[in-house]
């Protein structure tokens, strides 16, 4: 429970943060916040995942003073999604990390252009989809990256 | 894993065919006749061809953002809403649009009904 507080608590401050780094894609973030919910859904379990990602989404709004704007509803949504589907994989022995988070990646981002293309009536927001999914998959293995330094540094406090 | 080589192989070279193959059906930029429209959750708010300023308010006569139009692009200049990010996409020509999700608009150029009268091609081959 501890150890979720302070994973809840680094998530929504990267979750304010990230949207200081440029993204090529307007509105667009680069999605490093995603890392903790993507290391507990593949070790910890699949409740552990959502309640992050629920509870990240909405701390970082309030901090950054989104909450309940059309933009926020597609973070909240697209993050709840891809931590429900990264749990869900992650219990078959198929993908490892980065896939996981690829896999996480997509769902996230095509939750988060259909909520988008609902919001505002039109699928003229499709057209960004490709070059996000693109730039996404690099961050997705950088997250998976992270979240295996995670995994080894939880390793090393229990070796102690 | 080899799974996870494969599948970021896939979603890499799916991308990048989205993103490249649609520029090759880009319809070639012309300086004549196009028309802006401005479309407010899904409804045509604004319909302009003529260049300059123009004030966008919504259906609820709320102020929402000033674009300018010089004839060939069109751009925002003002905006009401934080994120700016309408703003931040700059000038947009022919085929491109600007998307504002928390005023749920959209501007963008009317696509021509016409493609054969404004052809000036005769015969295409591929």
């Amino acid at each position: 429970m501890v150890t979720l507080g302070v994973m809840v608590a680094i998530s929504s401050v990267v979750y304010v943060l990230e949207s200081l780094i440029p993204f090529p894609v307007p509105g667009g973030k680069w999605g490093f916040s995603n890392f903790l919910v993507l290391y507990l859904s593949f070790f910890s379990g699949i409740t552990d995942g959502i309640v992050l990602a629920i509870s990240k989404s909405l701390l970082g709004s309030i901090l950054s003073g989104t909450i309940l704007t059309p933009g926020f509803f597609m973070g909240f949504l697209g993050s709840l999604a891809s931590a429900i589907v990264q749990g869900v994989i992650a219990r078959f022995n198929i993908f490892g990390l980065a896939g996981i988070s690829i896999l996480g990646m997509l769902v996230n981002n095509i939750v988060q252009f259909l909520v988008g293309s609902f919001l505002i009536g039109s699928s003229a927001i499709y057209v960004f989809l490709p070059l996000v999914i693109f730039l996404g998959t690099f961050s997705a293995l950088a997250n998976a990256y992270l979240a295996n330094q995670t995994e080894k540094i939880f390793e090393s406090m229990e070796e102690r | 894993m080899r799974h996870d080589f494969i599948l970021f192989i896939l979603v890499i070279s799916s991308a990048l065919i989205a993103i490249f193959v649609p520029k090759f059906y880009e319809p070639s930029v012309s300086n004549n006749a196009n028309t802006v429209v401005v479309r407010i959750a899904g409804k045509t708010a604004y319909e302009f061809s003529q260049p300059g300023n123009w004030r966008i308010t919504n259906s609820q006569k709320e102020y929402v953002t000033t674009l300018h139009y010089d004839g060939n692009k069109v751009w925002v200049t003002e905006s009401n809403c934080p994120d700016k990010i309408c703003e931040k996409i700059g000038k947009v020509g022919q085929g491109g649009s600007i998307i504002c999700v928390p005023n749920k608009m959209i501007i963008e150029f009317k696509k021509r009904e016409s493609q054969e009268s404004t052809n000036t091609t005769d015969v295409q081959t591929w």
